[in-house]
């Protein structure tokens, strides 16, 4: 079964062809980061009027690249949240519109569900069950995941997203938006320790996270240092900032793992791209005699085809939406259900 | 035999129909609030069935690609790109102010000159004037534009028609000028299409071309980068 992917939650334009016999056949991705970057942050409006420039082009794309016509798609999936609803709604409507004219099956996948199975599409895949750490610019989450749409919430952040936390970090020291990555190229060049900030909640029982105190912690840090800051000033309170949040997200994965007794975590989203993250849970990981999977580089952000593989899945086990398009701006992943008729559409 | 799907969700009403060289065949519409992307597809899935129709059998499709609710302009708009990417047909971009002007003209064809004013919230109208006559057909004489009511020039005359949700925002309404508020509807541009193609005026795209007009393009604040 080939399965077109379509993603348009936020400011990514996503679409990929993933078959359930071949893999992965072709992807595209236009990334709006240039058109948000000079208002500080994405505008819904003009992610959406983007969304609508971009979409067809992609799908015309990814076709080509599989060698497809647009008469072998034999299925269609779509985001319908959580995400910015005007952004939603363009890739939903086209995607659904597709499905109708091609008179094939539609499903309509959960954005988080999507990042949480990515590593799936790797060459080994983990197998179910195991933890997952959905670490992105929207959710910090530790999800006990038993099967396909069986999801346990076992911690979350109860303030700022571990992304965002990167980010505003990130906006604080000068650097560009979305700040994140450019937070981890220059933590490479700091100096170990000379910034220590503790770890937020590990001395606290539980799996949740909490990451505006650490925010403050830094700003005020930085507030003692002369301005304009040095290069290496800035490296090494990005190393300082970076160590607390990974120590923070090691300790409570391995938390889970113990609670859990599973051997297995899965790391998704934006974060999970941080190679000092990648680096501190593998030695944890390896402690505990587990393993943990992460996504591709490419399809650790934003991306169509995490879409079309969880579509996919959802898809095989007999589930569609009618063509009645609902979306939601919020939608917690643990009240996603198993795969069945028409779920996925309930409000 | 040219079989038309048209639809048109650029205000609160949503609208689709089903259009034959001879006339209408099938339409339906609503006006439920934030219904657009629940109530279009199954409105057009079910008049197809209505009509015994497939989409493979159209000519093509046509739709207003705004200026309207910029939401509602995009619901209609990727719907569109998506069914006509599909089925293989090109696609007719319609401006609603023409639409409006052209339902104006099916229920008032005395009226030689027209003003269309839809309600662009924050104050302000999308507008645009016309000129009918059964000759040589509907002309637009002024570009769309983005106004404060106020700075609509009224045109004067017993043949003047004017037609829009605009004409029922304060500034307007004190004019005293009778108007039909009405909202666009699927019919005209179903109608609209069809004078066109009659007129071998009509303007076929491939889908992906077809993009919204949304007048407004003031949308966002631009502030420093970072650092600021
Ligand atoms: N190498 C990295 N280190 C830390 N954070 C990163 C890295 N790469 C990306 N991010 C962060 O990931 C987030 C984006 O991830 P994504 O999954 O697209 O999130 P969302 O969809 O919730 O915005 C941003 O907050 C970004 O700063």
């Amino acid at each position: 079964m080939r399965v077109l992917g379509i993603e348009s939650s936020c400011d990514e334009t996503g679409v990929a062809v993933y078959d359930t016999e071949r893999g992965l056949l072709s992807h595209a991705l236009f990334s709006q980061v240039k058109l948000h970057a000079e208002y500080g942050g994405v505008v819904p409006e003009l992610a959406s009027r983007d969304h609508v420039r971009r979409l067809l082009p992609l799908v015309d794309q990814v076709l080509a690249e599989a060698g497809l016509s647009r008469q072998d798609v034999d299925g269609v999936a779509y985001t319908t949240g959580p995400g910015l609803l005007g952004a939603l709604m363009v890739g939903a409507m086209a995607g659904r519109s597709l499905a109708l004219a091609w008179g094939v099956p539609a499903v309509a996948v959960h954005h988080m569900e999507g990042h949480l199975l990515a590593p799936m599409l790797e060459a080994e895949p983990p197998a179910f069950p195991f933890v997952a750490l959905l670490v992105s610019g929207g959710h910090t989450q530790l999800i006990k995941v038993e099967a396909l749409g069986r999801y346990e919430l076992l911690g979350e952040s109860l303030d700022d997203a571990a992304g965002e936390a990167f980010d505003k970090t990130a906006k604080l020291l000068g650097l560009p938006y979305p700040g994140g990555p450019e937070l981890a190229r220059l933590a490479e060049q700091g100096v170990p320790e000379r910034f220590v900030f503790t770890a937020p909640m590990i001395d606290r029982p539980g799996m949740d996270f909490s990451f505006s105190g650490l925010k403050t912690a830094v700003r005020q840090a930085v507030a003692r240092l002369p301005t304009p800051l040095s290069e290496q000033d800035r490296a090494d309170v990005a190393l300082g900032f970076q160590t607390a949040v990974v120590r923070a997200l090691e300790v409570k994965c391995r938390r889970a793992l113990q609670a859990t007794g599973h051997r297995t975590l899965v790391v998704a989203g934006g974060v999970s791209a941080n190679t000092a993250l990648r680096a501190a849970l593998d030695r944890m990981a390896a402690k505990e005699r587990g393993r943990v999977y992460y996504p591709d580089l490419r399809f650790c952000t934003d991306n169509g085809a995490m879409i079309a593989y969880a579509g996919a899945q959802r898809l095989l086990a007999g589930e569609q939406v009618d063509s009645a398009v609902t979306l939601h701006a919020r939608w917690p992943l643990t009240d996603l259900q198993p795969p069945g008729q028409s779920a996925g559409q309930a409000a | 035999m040219t079989r038309l799907l048209a639809l048109d969700t650029t205000t609160e009403a949503c609208s689709v129909a089903l259009w034959e060289a001879d006339g209408l065949v099938v339409y339906d519409h609503t006006l439920e609030p934030r219904s657009h992307t629940r109530r279009l597809l199954p409105m057009v899935e079910s008049l197809l069935a209505q009509a015994g129709w497939s989409l493979t059998q159209l000519a093509g499709i046509a739709c207003t690609r705004g200026p309207g609710s910029f939401t509602g302009v995009r619901v209609g708009v990727s719907a569109v790109q998506g069914l006509a990417y599909a089925a293989e047909l090109p696609v007719l971009s319609l401006s609603t102010l023409d639409v409006l002007a052209w339902q104006g003209v099916q229920t008032q064809p005395e009226c030689r000159h027209w003003q269309v004013a839809m309600d662009a919230r924050m104050g302000e109208i999308y507008c645009a004037d016309y000129d009918w006559d059964p000759a040589t057909g509907l002309h637009r004489t002024t570009p769309e534009q983005l106004l404060k009511p106020d700075r609509l020039t009224l045109l004067a005359g017993p043949d003047v028609g004017r037609i829009g949700a605009g004409w029922a925002l304060p500034e307007l309404a004190a004019t005293g000028a009778s108007v039909d508020a009405a909202l666009p509807h699927a019919r005209s541009v179903a109608a609209w299409a069809h004078e066109l193609l009659g007129r071998d005026l009509a303007d076929w795209q491939p889908p992906h071309q077809l993009q919204p007009v949304y007048l407004r393009d003031q949308v966002a604040d631009r502030r420093p980068a970072a650092g600021g």
